[in-house]
C-alpha cells in the first residue's frame, strides 16, 4: 500500500481488533464469534444478509450494546463502552442507516448535535458555521441548503448527507458507517467516496456497512463477510466478486439473476393524466399496465418518489389526475377501492405499527376481512397469513413478539406480505429494497415478477439501477420534476439508465 | 429557501407569534372597552394576579419541552406548598425574612422538581403518573400543614406587592425566571433541551446525556414554581392550602395556548408567557362583563381548542407548501 509510507510510527497495528464478541438477546444469538481487524487508513467493509449480526456489530462499537464475550481493541487498549457519548469520546463516529435528525433544529444545529456540554459551547458560532458549511460542501457540492433553515425543509437525501457531515465533523479515528449512503444520489455519493479517501489517506479508518456490490467494489479495501453473526471471511478487494460473496453470505450460489419474464404488459390499469409533481415542472402521462413490471427512476429530488406516493394515491398531484377504468381517483380511498396497494418507502414512520405485534402488523389493513358476525376470526386471518408468510420466507420468534424484535428485511417481507394480502390489482412500491440484504432482495424480485405474471400491475420506484436492469419490462425517467424518458426492455442498458437520471440521451 | 423559509413565519404558522398576536388583540379590546387598563394602579393591580400565572406557565415549560410525554402536574401544589411553608414553617421559627426564605424555598423547588426528573428520567416513570404522584403528596402535604387559611404572610411580600419607581412590585418575581431561562436559553442547553425534546434516539446517539438533560429541565420547572409560590403569596398576603392546586391545569392550558407543542421539543417560553397572559386578560375582560365564573372556564376551554385546531390547520398549511418545496 502507497500510504504506508505517510502513515505514522505503529499504524501498522491494528486500530481496531474485534475477537471472538458474542452477544445474544433472550434466545437470539445476534452475533456468536465475531473477529475482525481495521487498520488505519483503511476502508473495510462488512457484508451480511439481515440478521447476520451487522447492526449488533455497529452497537458493540457504538457502546449501545455491551457484548456478552469477546474483546474489542480501540489502538490496543481495550474498549469498554456504555454509552454512544463514550464511543464518541474515544474517537468513535456512527452514522445509522436510520437517519437520525431532528427536524424543528436548524441544519447547523443538527450538525454540530451533541458537541457541545450542557451550559458551554465548545466550538464558536462562526467556526461551526465555516467548517460545517466545508464538510457540507465536500459531500453535496455547490448546491448546499441555507444552514439556518430547519431540517423539516429538507429532502431526505440532503439529510444523510447531513447525518454524515455530522460523523466526518468529530473528526473520528474510526467511521463507522452503516447503510448510510441508500437515500444520496449518485453524485452525492461519489462525492462522499472521495471525501472519505481523503481522510482515510490522513489515518482515517472507516467501517463501512453495505449492501451495495458496487459500492463495495469502488471504495473499500477489504470485506468481512458475516453470517449468523459469524464472520465466516475476510478478502481483499480484488478478490470480491457478487457471487463468491452471495455464496458466502446465504450458503448459496447462484447469482444474481434476473427473474423478468419477457411480458409485454396487459390491459391499462392505471393512467397518469397531466401531472405535475412540482410547482415548477412540466405536466406528463404515463399508461401502467397489468402484468408489467413497471420502473421509476430518478436522482433524489427528481420526482421519481413523488410519483410512486401520487400512484400510490397516499400523496395528491399539484396538477392532473390519476384515472382507473375510466374515472379520476380522488382520495386515498378511491385508490384502496380501485385495488391501488402502496409499500412505502420510509419503513419506520410509515410502514410499520411499531407498538404492534408482528400478527397484528400483517393483519391491520385487511382487519374487515377476517370478520365474522362482528368479530375477528384468527382462523381466518392465520389461513391468510401462513401461505404468505411461507412465501415470503419470513423468519420470526413468535408472532406476538414486536414487529421491531425483526430485523429490516424481514420487517419489509411482513409489509409486503400485508400488503398482498390485500389481493391489489395495482402494486406500487417505493423504494422496497432499501436496507435489505441480497437474499432478501432475491425472494423480493421473484415474488413482483410472479405478481406481474398473475396480471398484477407492478410498480417500483427504485435508487438502485441494478435492481431496475433486473426486473423491468419498461423504466420511467424522472429529471427535474419531469418524465424524461420511457425505456423499454429493448432500450434498457445501464449505459442507457444512467444517461437518463442525467437528463441525457445516450 | 431561505425567503420561502421566512414566509412561514406568519402569526397563523408560528404558534408563539399566534399566542402574541391573541394577546395584543385581546389586550386592545381590554383597552377599547376600559381606558383606565393602561393607568399604573390597574397595571400593578393586574400585574400581581396574573404574575403567579405567568410565572407558573413558565414553570410547566420545561417539562413539556423535554419530550417523552413530559409533563408537570406538581406546579400548583408546589406553589402552594411555598405559600403554605412561609406561614406554617418559616415564619413561626423566626426564619420569614427574604434573604433567608427566598433562597430556602427556591431551593426546594428545586430539590421537588429534581425528584420529578428523576423518576422520569431514572426510574422512567411515564411524566404525567410521576408528577400526579407528586401532586397528590403536595396536595396533601399543604392540608396537612395547614388546614384552614391563615395570615397574615411575612411584611416583604406585602412591600412587593406595591408599585416601586413606577414598576409593580409582582415583576420582581418574574426577573428571577426570565433571568435564568435567558441564560439558559443562550447557553447549549435550550437546544439540547430541544433536541432531546424532538427525539430522545437522535440526541442520545449523538451523545447527548438524555436522562441529565430531563432532570434539569424539571427541576428548573420545579425552581420555576417556587418563584411562582412567593408571587403567589404577594398577592394573596396570607397561607391558604386550596390555593395552588387549580393553578396546574391553568398553567397547561397557557403553555398550549402559547403554541408549546405536548409531544415535546417544540416551542417558546414566550409562548407560554403570552398564553398566560392571554388567560388573564379573557378572565379579566369577561370578569368587567359580569360573566360568572363558571362560563369563564368554558371559554378558557373553548379557547384553547380553537387555538389548537388553528395551529393544526396551519401546519397542515405549512406541510403542503414544503412539500411544494421540496420537489
Amino acid at each position: 500500500m502507497t500510504e504506508a509510507a505517510t502513515m505514522p510510527v505503529g499504524a501498522q497495528a491494528p486500530l481496531l481488533s474485534v475477537t471472538g464478541v458474542a452477544k445474544a438477546f433472550g434466545e437470539t444469538k445476534a452475533l456468536s464469534a465475531c473477529n475482525l481487524t481495521l487498520r488505519a487508513g483503511r476502508v473495510h467493509a462488512v457484508i451480511g444478509e439481515n440478521g447476520s449480526g451487522k447492526s449488533t456489530l455497529v452497537k458493540v462499537l457504538n457502546g449501545v450494546v455491551r457484548p456478552d464475550k469477546g474483546e474489542v481493541l480501540l489502538a490496543g487498549v481495550a474498549l469498554r463502552l456504555s454509552t454512544p457519548r463514550q464511543a464518541r469520546q474515544a474517537g468513535i463516529a456512527t452514522t445509522f442507516q436510520e437517519i437520525l435528525v431532528l427536524e424543528q433544529l436548524s441544519l447547523i444545529d443538527n450538525l454540530w448535535l451533541g458537541q457541545d456540554g450542557l451550559f458551554r459551547r465548545r466550538v464558536d458560532a462562526a467556526l461551526r458555521r465555516a467548517e460545517g458549511e466545508a464538510v457540507l460542501r465536500e459531500l453535496l457540492g455547490d448546491a448546499l441548503p441555507d444552514l439556518s433553515s430547519r431540517v423539516a425543509d429538507m429532502d431526505l437525501g440532503t439529510r444523510q448527507a447531513a447525518v454524515i457531515a455530522r460523523s466526518l465533523l468529530l473528526r473520528p479515528r474510526l467511521l463507522i458507517l452503516d447503510e448510510a449512503t441508500a437515500a444520496l444520489d449518485i453524485a452525492v455519493r461519489d462525492r462522499l467516496f472521495e471525501a472519505l479517501r481523503r481522510r482515510t489517506a490522513g489515518g482515517l479508518a472507516v467501517l463501512f456497512i453495505t449492501h451495495k456490490m458496487d459500492e463495495i467494489a469502488t471504495l473499500s479495501d477489504e470485506v468481512t463477510i458475516l453470517r449468523s453473526g459469524e464472520s465466516v471471511a475476510t478478502l481483499p478487494n480484488a478478490e470480491v466478486t457478487p457471487e463468491r460473496m452471495l455464496a458466502l453470505m446465504s450458503g448459496r450460489s447462484e447469482p444474481l439473476s434476473s427473474p423478468a419474464a419477457p411480458n409485454s404488459g396487459g390491459r391499462v390499469a392505471l393512467t397518469a393524466r397531466d401531472i405535475r409533481v412540482s410547482a415548477r415542472s412540466a405536466p406528463f402521462g404515463l399508461n401502467v399496465r397489468s402484468s408489467e413490471v413497471l420502473g421509476l427512476a430518478g436522482l433524489e429530488g427528481h420526482g421519481a418518489n413523488l410519483f410512486a406516493q401520487i400512484l400510490g394515491g397516499v400523496r395528491a398531484p399539484l396538477g392532473g389526475r390519476i384515472e382507473a377504468d375510466g374515472q379520476a381517483l380522488s382520495g386515498a380511498n378511491a385508490f384502496v377501492r380501485h385495488g391501488v396497494a402502496y409499500v412505502p418507502r420510509d419503513r419506520k414512520t410509515e410502514g410499520i405499527f411499531a407498538p404492534l405485534s408482528i400478527a397484528d402488523n400483517f393483519s391491520m389493513s385487511t382487519l374487515q376481512r377476517y370478520v365474522r358476525f362482528g368479530l375477528l376470526d384468527e382462523a381466518r386471518i392465520a389461513a391468510r397469513r401462513k401461505p404468505l408468510f411461507e412465501r415470503l420466507g419470513v423468519k420470526f420468534g413468535r408472532l406476538s413478539d414486536a414487529i421491531t424484535s425483526l430485523s429490516g428485511g424481514n420487517q419489509q417481507k411482513v409489509i409486503l406480505a400485508r400488503t398482498l394480502a390485500r389481493q391489489p390489482k395495482v402494486l406500487v412500491l417505493n423504494d422496497p429494497t432499501r436496507g435489505v440484504d441480497l437474499a432478501t432482495k432475491q425472494d423480493i424480485y421473484s415474488l413482483l415478477a410472479e405478481q406481474a405474471q398473475a396480471n398484477v400491475a407492478v410498480v417500483i420506484h427504485s435508487t438502485e439501477i441494478e435492481e431496475l436492469l433486473a426486473l423491468c419490462q419498461r423504466v420511467a425517467i424522472f429529471h427535474h420534476g419531469a418524465l424524461f424518458a420511457v425505456l423499454d426492455r429493448s432500450a434498457l442498458s445501464r449505459d442507457t439508465l444512467i444517461a437518463g437520471l442525467f437528463g441525457r440521451t445516450a | 429557501m431561505s425567503a420561502r423559509h421566512s414566509s412561514l413565519r406568519s402569526p397563523w404558522r408560528d404558534p408563539t407569534m399566534f399566542a402574541g398576536v391573541l394577546f395584543i388583540a385581546l389586550f386592545a379590546a381590554s383597552v377599547l372597552q376600559d381606558a383606565s387598563i393602561v393607568s399604573p394602579r390597574f397595571l400593578t393591580g393586574a400585574a400581581s394576579v396574573a404574575v403567579p400565572l405567568v410565572i407558573g406557565a413558565m414553570a410547566v415549560t420545561p417539562a413539556i419541552l423535554s419530550g417523552g410525554g413530559g409533563m408537570d402536574l406538581s406546579v400548583g401544589p408546589l406553589m402552594g406548598f411555598v405559600n403554605v411553608l412561609v406561614v406554617t414553617a418559616l415564619m413561626p421559627a423566626h426564619l420569614g425574612d427574604w434573604w433567608f426564605a427566598a433562597p430556602l424555598l427556591l431551593l426546594l423547588g428545586l430539590a421537588v422538581g429534581a425528584i420529578n426528573g428523576w423518576l422520569v428520567a431514572v426510574v422512567r416513570l411515564q411524566p404525567i403518573v410521576a408528577t400526579l404522584g407528586t401532586n397528590l403528596v403536595l396536595s396533601g402535604a399543604n392540608l396537612w400543614l395547614l388546614p384552614t387559611p391563615i395570615g397574615p404572610a411575612p411584611m416583604w411580600f406585602s412591600a412587593l406587592a406595591r408599585p416601586h419607581f413606577g414598576i409593580p412590585g409582582p415583576f420582581a418575581f418574574v426577573v428571577g425566571p426570565a433571568l435564568i431561562w435567558f441564560l439558559l436559553s443562550r447557553s447549549p442547553f435550550l437546544k439540547t433541551l430541544l433536541a432531546v425534546g424532538g427525539d430522545d434516539r437522535v440526541a442520545y446517539s449523538c451523545g447527548v446525556d438524555v436522562a441529565r438533560v430531563r432532570i434539569i429541565a424539571y427541576a428548573v420547572g420545579g425552581l420555576f414554581s417556587a418563584f411562582a409560590g412567593l408571587a403567589l403569596t404577594s398577592l394573596i398576603q396570607s397561607a391558604d392550602a386550596n390555593v395552588g392546586p387549580p393553578f396546574t391545569l391553568q398553567v397547561i392550558t397557557a403553555a398550549a395556548l402559547g403554541g408549546i407543542s405536548l409531544a415535546g421539543g417544540r416551542g417558546r417560553m414566550w409562548g407560554s408567557v403570552f398564553g398566560a397572559l392571554t388567560l388573564f386578560l379573557i378572565q379579566n375582560l369577561m370578569t368587567n362583563q359580569g360573566v360568572s365564573v363558571f362560563w369563564q372556564q368554558v371559554v378558557f376551554g373553548g379557547t384553547l381548542i380553537a387555538a389548537l385546531v388553528l395551529n393544526a390547520l396551519s401546519g397542515m398549511l405549512a406541510g403542503l407548501q414544503r412539500a411544494e418545496a421540496q420537489s
